[in-house]
This record gives C-alpha cells, sequence and structure tokens, in this order.
C-alpha cells in the first residue's frame, strides 16, 4: 500500500491565488503544499512504520560502526604506543639487527570511516616495517569473518546508499501517480495550483523524512569526534566532512527529484512503483557490481604468484656491478684512499644504504605497476557513476572519508616512506663508526630515537580529481533528475492528468 | 483438476503475450548469462594461477638440479665465485630459508564458476615455507580492494538477490489482478478455490521461470566451458539446479502469502518488495550485527603484538630453549657450546619455539573464530536467504569451510616440510662441525635431494565439498510456513471481504 496518496493539497483558495502572481503566489503554493503534505504524512501510520523501521536500522548501524571503530583505534593506538616503545628499549645492537628487528606501523582511520568503511575490511591494517624488504599490509578483517559478512553488511553507508533511497521510494511513488489514477489531480489543477511548487513542497518532505535517516550518522561521526582527541589522520577534516554531507544530500536530492520525476510520468501507481524499484535495483545493484568486475578489463592485475615471481626475480638480480664499481672507486677518491679499510666511515653502511636504494628503486617499479593497474580500474569503475548516482556517491563518500583504494595506496607509500627513514638512520651510523679491532658498533637509545615516530598524515583532498570523478558526475545526475521531473510537470500540465 | 490445467495454460499463454514479462524475463537471463560468464572467467583465473604456480615450483625445483649438478661437479668454477650461502639452493640453509619454492594448491571442484562465494577473499594457492604458517595464514590473491567490498556480480549474486525480484515482479498479479478487475466472483462461481488457483498460478508462473533460468544457466555453462560436460561437472548443475528450484519455490511462497492478502497488484508489489528488502537484506544484515555483538573476534593489533612480545621472549630464552630443543635431539647436539651455534642451524627451532610461545593466543584467536562460526550455523536457519547463499558456495566448494579444511592439510604438509627441513640442516651441521668446509660442500650444508623435500598433496577429502545438504534442511520448512501463513491470510481476507 502506498504511505501517502496526497488525494488532497490544501493551498489558498483560488481567488487568492489568482490575485497574488509570480514568485510570491509560488511560495504560499509551495507552502501550503508542504503544510498539507507534512500533516497528511503525520497522519499515516505507514510513514511512522517505514521511518520507525528505517530510523533504527540507520541507529543500529551508526552504533555499532562507531563501538566497532572506537576498538579499532583504541587498539591501534594502544599497537603503535607499545611499538614505539619496543623500538626504542630494544637495547644496544648493532644497528643493522635493530633495521630487522624493525617496528610495526597502523594504519589510522577517520571518524568518517565509521560511516563508510569503504574498503577497510578487506585490507589489512599494519605492516612489518624491516631492512631489505617492502612487506605487504597483513590480517584483513573479512578474512575473520564468516560468510554472511559478504551479503549486505549493516552500516550507516549502506543505509544511506541503498535503504534511504528505498524508504523514500516507498514514501514518495505516489506523489502524482496516486492523483493521476484517482483523477483527482484535474480538481488541483483548476486551482491553479503551480505543479513545480507542488513537487518542490513534496519532494522537501520526501528530503526531511529521508534526513532523519541521517541523524544517527551524524551523532555518531560527532561523538566519535569529540572523543578521538586530536587523532584525526586528516589535514582538512573540516572540508571532507562538509563535502560528506553535501555529497548525501545531493544524493537523496536526486532520488527525491528522480521519485517525483517518475510519478509525474507514470499513469498510475503500480507503473511508478515498478519504474522506481527497477531504477534502485538497477543503479544500487546491478551497476556498482557490474561496474567493479567491468573495471578489471580496464587494467588486468597479476595474480599474487606473478607478482611475486616477478619481484623475487627482480631482487635476486645484483646490482649492476659496474655501477657499484664506480661508486667504490669515487668514494675512495673522495677519502684520498686506495682500499676500503683505510676509508674513514665503515665501508659496511654505505653498501647496505647502497643495497637499500636498489631494492627501493625495484619496489617503486613493481608496486608501483601494480598500484597503477589498481587506479586505473578505479577510474574505470567511477565512470560508471555517470549512470548510477549510487555509484558516484559510494566513491564519493569513501574517498572523504579516507577509506577507499588511492587512500590505502597513500598509506602505503608512507609506511615504505618510515621504512626507508630508518633504513637510512641506521644504515647512517653504521657509516660513521667504523670496527674497531673486528668489534661493530651498537647503537642504543640515542640511535633509535633518531627515527622519527611515525605519525601518518592523509594527503589533503585532490579537488579537481574529485571533481571529475565524483562531483561531476553526481551533480550532473542531479541535474538530469530535475530536469527528468520537471518534464514530467509540463508533461502534467500539458493536460497528461490520466 | 482440468479447470486448473486450464486455467494455467492460459495464464502462462497470457503471461507471454505480455510485453513486459518478456522484457524482464529476456533482462534477468542477460543478467544471469553475464553473472555466469564473470563466474567462469573468475574461475579460469583461479585455475591458471594454480597452474602457474604449480609450474613455477616445477621449474625452481629443476633450476636448482642443474645448478646443484654444476656446483657440486666444480664448486671453484668462476660462475659460483661470488656464491652466498642464504642466496642458493645448493646450501640447505639458502634453500630452506630463501630459495625453496613450494606452494599449496586447493584442488579444483567441478560447479566452481556457478558461485565465486569467498573464493576472492580466500586464495585457490598458497605459498609453503619451512620456516612458519605466516605465509599461508596471511596469503591472498591480488585482487582490487573495492570490487572485495562492493561484491562480485556472479550467478550466485544473481540468483540469491535479483532472481527473488523478478519472480515477485512475475507472480504478484495472481489473484490481485482478478480482484482488480472483479473477475474472481466469475472464477469462483465456475468453481475454482481461490486458494489453490492461487497456489497453482503462481507455482506455475515460478517454475516456467526457474525452467527457463535453469536451461539457459545449464546450457551457458556447458557452452562456455565453466562446467565440464561429464559427470562430475553434470552433477554439479544438478545440485545447483536443485538448490535454485528450492529458493524459487521458497519466493513463490512468499508471493502466495502477499496475494493471498493485497487487494491490488500496487499494493502486492509494495508488499513484495518490502518482503524482499526485509529477506534479502535486512536479515542478513541484522545476523551480521548480532554475529558481531555475540562472539567478537579480538583486534587482530592485539594478535601483532603478542606475535612482538613472544618474539622478544624467544629471543630473550634462546639459549634456555635451544638446550631444551637438543635434550629432546641429542643425535643433533653440537660438540661446540650452544651460544656458538649458527643461528642460521637454529632457525627453524626458534619459530618452533615462537609457535609454542604463541600458542595460546593462535587458541584464542581460533576459538574466536569457531564460537563465531558456531553462532553463524545456529543462525544461519532464520535466513533463507543467507542459507540459499550459503548452500550455492559450497556447491562450488568456494565457501570458508573447505578453506579451513584446506588450511588444515597445508599445516600438515608444512610441519612435515619443516621436519625434513630440520633435520638435513642439524645433520648438515654436525657435518660442518666435523669437517668444516670453506665454501658449502657435500657432507657439510651442501644440498642437492631436491625429490626428497616434501611436496603438497591434496588428500582425495579436500576435492569433495563440504556438508550442504543438511543446512538445506529448513529452506523447505520456510516454505511450508509461509504457506500456511499464505492459508491463513486468505481465509481471514476471504472471511472479511465476504462478512
Amino acid at each position: 500500500m502506498q504511505a501517502n496518496l496526497n488525494a488532497t493539497t490544501s493551498t489558498s483558495s483560488p481567488a487568492v491565488v489568482e490575485r497574488r502572481a509570480g514568485m510570491r503566489r509560488w511560495m504560499l503554493a509551495c507552502a501550503g503544499a508542504w503544510q498539507a503534505d507534512w500533516r497528511e504524512r503525520r497522519r499515516d501510520w505507514r510513514v511512522w512504520l517505514v521511518i520507525g523501521v528505517g530510523l533504527a536500522l540507520a541507529a543500529c548501524a551508526a552504533l555499532l560502526s562507531s563501538l566497532e571503530l572506537r576498538a579499532t583505534l583504541d587498539a591501534r593506538a594502544d599497537a603503535q604506543q607499545a611499538e614505539q616503545q619496543r623500538w626504542s628499549q630494544q637495547g644496544k645492537k648493532y644497528p643493522h639487527s635493530a633495521a630487522h628487528y624493525g617496528v610495526y606501523v597502523f594504519k589510522p582511520l577517520s571518524a568518517l570511516a565509521a560511516l563508510d568503511p569503504g574498503i577497510e575490511h578487506y585490507v589489512g591494517a599494519s605492516v612489518w616495517l624491516e631492512a631489505h624488504k617492502q612487506n605487504e599490509l597483513v590480517y584483513r578483517p573479512a578474512n575473520d569473518e564468516p560468510g554472511v559478512n559478504r551479503q549486505f553488511r549493516l552500516n550507516p553507508a549502506l543505509v544511506l546508499q541503498v535503504l534511504a533511497p528505498m524508504a523514500m521510494i516507498f514514501l514518495g511513488f505516489g506523489m502524482f501517480a496516486a492523483e493521476r489514477e484517482r483523477g483527482t489531480l484535474a480538481a488541483l489543477r483548476i486551482n491553479a495550483a503551480p505543479l513545480s511548487a507542488l513537487a518542490c513542497a513534496r519532494g522537501a518532505v520526501l528530503l526531511c523524512l529521508a534526513m532523519t535517516l541521517v541523524l544517527p550518522a551524524c551523532v555518531a561521526v560527532g561523538v566519535l569526534e569529540w572523543t578521538l582527541d586530536n587523532r584525526s589522520p586528516f589535514s582538512d577534516g573540516g572540508l571532507r566532512a562538509a563535502l560528506f554531507a553535501l555529497g548525501y544530500l545531493v544524493y537523496l536530492g536526486t532520488w527525491a527529484a528522480l521519485i517525483a520525476g517518475v510519478s509525474a510520468w507514470s499513469a498510475n501507481l503500480r507503473t511508478s512503483l515498478a519504474v522506481l524499484i527497477g531504477l534502485w535495483a538497477l543503479t544500487a545493484l546491478v551497476i556498482p557490481r557490474t561496474a567493479a568486475e567491468l573495471a578489471q578489463l580496464a587494467a588486468p592485475l597479476p595474480t599474487m604468484q606473478q607478482f611475486r615471481a616477478g619481484l623475487d626475480g627482480a631482487l635476486g638480480m645484483p646490482d649492476d656491478p659496474e655501477q657499484a664499481k664506480r661508486d667504490k672507486e669515487q668514494l675512495l677518491r673522495e677519502y684520498g684512499v686506495n682500499d676500503v679499510k683505510d676509508l674513514p666511515v665503515n665501508w659496511a653502511g654505505v653498501s647496505l644504504q647502497r643495497g637499500e636504494q636498489h631494492v627501493a628503486k625495484i619496489f617503486d617499479q613493481h608496486y608501483g605497476r601494480l598500484f597503477g593497474a589498481m587506479q586505473r580500474q578505479s577510474t574505470a569503475a567511477a565512470l560508471a557513476g555517470w549512470l548510477s548516482p549510487s555509484v558516484t556517491v559510494a566513491g564519493l563518500s569513501s574517498a572523504v572519508a579516507g577509506s577507499d583504494t588511492a587512500h590505502h595506496i597513500q598509506f602505503i607509500h608512507g609506511a615504505e616512506q618510515q621504512r626507508r627513514a630508518i633504513q637510512q638512520v641506521m644504515n647512517q651510523a653504521i657509516t660513521e663508526h667504523r670496527e674497531v679491532n673486528g668489534v661493530r658498533h651498537d647503537g642504543d637509545r640515542d640511535l633509535w630515537d633518531q627515527v622519527p615516530p611515525f605519525r601518518f598524515v592523509f594527503d589533503a583532498l585532490d579537488m579537481g580529481g574529485l571533481l571529475a570523478r565524483h562531483l561531476l558526475p553526481l551533480l550532473t545526475l542531479f541535474a538530469a533528475s530535475l530536469a527528468l521531473c520537471a518534464a514530467g510537470l509540463r508533461h502534467l500540465r500539458n493536460g497528461n492528468l490520466r | 483438476m482440468k479447470q486448473l490445467l486450464t486455467l494455467i495454460a492460459y495464464d502462462l499463454r497470457s503471461q507471454l503475450r505480455e510485453r513486459g514479462t518478456v522484457v524482464l524475463m529476456l533482462a534477468g537471463l542477460l543478467l544471469a548469462a553475464f553473472g555466469l560468464y564473470e563466474g567462469a572467467r573468475f574461475e579460469r583465473h583461479g585455475r591458471e594461477a594454480v597452474a602457474a604456480a604449480g609450474a613455477q615450483q616445477a621449474q625452481a625445483k629443476t633450476d636448482a638440479t642443474a645448478l646443484a649438478q654444476r656446483y657440486f661437479a666444480d664448486p671453484s668454477a668462476p660462475e659460483f665465485a661470488g656464491l652466498q650461502w642464504y642466496k642458493t639452493p645448493v646450501d640447505v640453509r639458502g634453500y630452506a630459508f630463501r630459495e625453496h619454492v613450494g606452494f599449496a594448491g586447493k584442488p579444483a571442484v567441478p560447479g566452481a564458476a556457478l558461485a565465486i562465494g569467498q573464493a576472492d577473499l580466500l586464495p585457490a594457492y598458497v605459498r609453503v615455507r619451512a620456516e612458519s604458517m605466516e605465509s599461508v595464514r596471511t596469503a591472498l590473491e591480488i585482487e582490487h580492494p573495492a570490487l572485495l567490498a562492493v561484491g562480485r556480480f556472479d550467478l550466485m549474486f544473481f540468483v540469491v538477490y535479483l532472481w527473488p525480484l523478478i519472480l515477485l515482479a512475475l507472480t504478484t498479479s495472481v489473484l490481485t489482478q482478478d480482484r482488480e478487475n472483479l473477475r474472481l466472483r466469475t472464477l469462483q462461481l465456475q468453481g475454482v478455490r481461490l486458494g489453490r488457483m492461487l497456489t497453482v498460478q503462481i507455482a506455475a508462473r515460478a517454475l516456467a521461470a526457474t525452467a527457463l533460468l535453469l536451461a539457459v544457466c545449464v546450457v551457458g555453462a556447458l557452452a562456455l566451458g565453466a562446467v565440464s560436460a561429464d559427470g562430475a561437472g553434470l552433477a554439479a548443475l544438478f545440485k545447483w539446479g536443485g538448490v535454485v528450484l528450492l529458493y524459487s519455490m521458497f519466493w513463490a511462497a512468499v508471493a502466495i502469502a502477499i496475494c493471498a492478502v493485497c487487494g491490488n497488484r500496487m499494493s502486492a508489489a509494495f508488499a513484495g518488495f518490502g518482503a524482499w528488502l526485509v529477506l534479502a537484506i535486512l536479515i542478513p544484515g541484522a545476523m551480521t550485527a548480532m554475529i558481531q555483538i555475540g562472539a567478537p573476534v579480538p583486534q587482530r593489533e592485539r594478535y601483532v603484538q603478542a606475535m612482538r612480545d613472544a618474539g622478544d621472549q624467544v629471543a630473550a630464552n634462546k639459549l634456555d630453549s635451544l638446550a631444551r630443543f637438543y635434550d629432546s635431539h641429542p643425535d643433533w647436539r653440537p660438540a661446540t657450546s650452544l651460544d656458538k651455534v649458527s643461528s642460521s642451524v637454529t632457525r627453524l627451532q626458534r619459530a618452533q619455539e615462537l609457535e609454542r610461545v604463541m600458542a595460546d593466543v593462535d587458541r584464542q584467536f581460533e576459538q574466536a573464530r569457531q564460537d563465531q562460526q558456531r553462532l553463524f550455523e545456529q543462525t544461519l536457519a532464520f535466513s533463507p536467504v543467507t542459507l540459499t547463499y550459503q548452500a550455492l558456495a559450497t556447491i562450488a566448494g568456494n565457501d570458508g569451510a573447505r578453506h579451513q579444511r584446506f588450511l588444515a592439510e597445508v599445516q600438515q604438509h608444512q610441519q612435515g616440510l619443516r621436519d625434513y627441513f630440520q633435520r638435513v640442516i642439524q645433520l648438515s651441521a654436525l657435518g660442518d662441525e666435523r669437517k668444516p668446509c670453506p665454501t658449502t660442500c657435500l657432507g657439510g650444508y651442501g644440498f642437492r635431494d631436491f625429490d626428497q623435500v616434501p611436496t603438497f598433496a591434496p588428500s582425495p577429502a579436500l576435492a569433495g565439498l563440504t556438508e550442504w545438504r543438511q543446512r538445506l534442511l529448513s529452506l523447505p520448512l520456510w516454505t511450508a510456513i509461509m504457506l500456511a501463513l499464505a492459508a491463513l491470510l486468505l481465509a481471514r481476507t476471504v472471511g472479511r471481504r465476504q462478512g
């Protein structure tokens, strides 16, 4: 049963409306329609049912997500602190042993990631930084969970991207179709009520009802931000929160306009409902998965076996021996000696650093190719955003929440830079201390503390990329929905009342 | 009976004449074909990756054998001038810790292309290292994380989520349309009983649509080569078809309950969509939440910390544990004092000691995983959609339980591999102690018995499927509940209308 038939709409009396022209008349009609629609919906138990269930789900999702994020953040903060302490207090040892002892670093999360966890469940969050190796991030949460989690995982993003439009469809498919079906639209037209004002008012009511489902998410993010004690991994947190809110507002606005447009075009309630459900299934279920599948064709990824075989093969190849020889001769010339034993610096440190620079080049090359392919896939999948508002808002929200693939790659690069910084400090210490009577110099806490603690902050948003990939498609789809709505109203205005 | 058959034939013919129905079915079949194609592509990709891993393992062994032949024939040849023991397969330490290439692959199952299930998350092959299971536990296949997060578009996704929507769209006009155009009374006057008419008409529509879907998918799977055209392949298709049929009948029962109570097509469509929403999204979502709360898995960051603490503890008690090790293996005890034993000789012992120290933490995490799985199994019967999802993933061999069995076999293999290398390294160390070589030599750490190194061979049981039939029993039960509900609702609705 449709939730609101909008059978009658109280506007000002025809005489009054006729006297007031232009904008004022439109505004009054809009305000009147808003009041009538709002009143009618308040009295409708079905509206309460839909909103009640939606709100309960949204609250559960927000609560669960924020509790989970809070626990994860606490665990990561504790682990990071313990690792820092472990590193500092590892005792006296040879710096290269310390480099092999290494340190774990953990990916930071923002409060917005509680609303849109994006890929967080499907990527590892900790990585071991050690000498000679760029290790993979390990322990994906999804691997610890049973199969049901691959279905629809209850989180605020699901509520906002999938369930809120559905609630709007339930509440709004009869916006104009009901009146057309029952023949009361003609009476409304006789009242000279501007259809655009009616559509605007009813669309706004629909949007307001949908926004109630957003409230728990807002509360959750507010509380999380409040308790995060300045631990945000963003330098532009305010901008991101604003974009997040704006994105969802436009998204829900797009659905409100789409529902009004389809309802105006449809000859009866059944058609309106069928078309809207079809659109919802297509844009929220079919296109996102299809786009992700087809994006693989844009840049196929290697298998792990191929990738590791290539990487291990390259790492197994020695550095250019001629270049090594030239570098060595240059160093000897610099210090005016003929043998490494006579150098005032420790050749072992120089050699280790050379080795690190060599493997760093290989890692950059191999991981660069892999991440490049992933980015091309992301770009290809984002093209589906021109067809589906769900795809574009999902891309936008995970991008601003820092839970998309690009941010994950940023973290991997950040962790790798930290690894290289550790190696440099350790190798420098080895270089500066020659072996005395075959005894190597050990480092101590002073040396370990020379490595700056790992505090990762994501880059500021690339507004150009965000605009091209997500904002522009979203705004275009919003404009298209408005155009569809306007065309639907024109269709009604031209006398297609049945 | 004749009346009903006539009615069914008339109804199916009139459905065929409706453009909307034909378009909907065509769109559905196209989506199913796309899902099947994607599943087949994924399965082929996985199979090729397992084969490539096997080929790499064989090639590495051939190369190592050839190198060992050359090296032990003339160790002083110029090509071996810069040989580093830790980087060469001819030295057992270099081979065990670095150069050994060993993979374990999950055997293929005939119906793998019919559902990707958990296969994109749980790799089909893992690299096995002698030192520890860490490379197995953290193994993954390279996938775009966003694809994992969004989920795959495979045949299972189509069947579980989209097919019910199509079935509901095809069936919700039964009885409701007759009520709308006031034809119902005429039919009743002809002696047609409402309940029977509702049931057979919806069942006929659902069966006809499902038969078409099954035919297209079976032909498509065989034509694409997604499922082999032999006994095992046909059996897999038969099982898959049976589950799809049961699932379709469940949704037909949902449609019967809806049409029993709804007065017109619009309200039936509305109720149908609502039912789909509750059954397909809300109940599985609620199950996830319940499992998350009821059986939480400890944070993995705690595991990392425990591992680091254990590593420190093992390093601090290095000599004690080494003494214990040689006490239990007196044949391998070196003549020199234990603090002089090379770290490359004690590396596997340290890894074993680390495992011993970590045993409690591992047990805790394993217990949490099992608790979660148990809760999941207990609540599975409450969600017909999740039941079907699991059954289809299991038939395809892409479920979590089969992966756990695979990991258990890999662990056994890894222990065998480690024991093998442990023995060879310890004996080599003794040999080297007795007669030290300046470079790697036979009798010392020299190694050429590559054929003796254990390789992974899956048990025949691993090629079989996890038990799934018993779980699926609750699906017909759900169908029966829906039919009973429909009978109740119809009686009430008829009573109210007549009253």
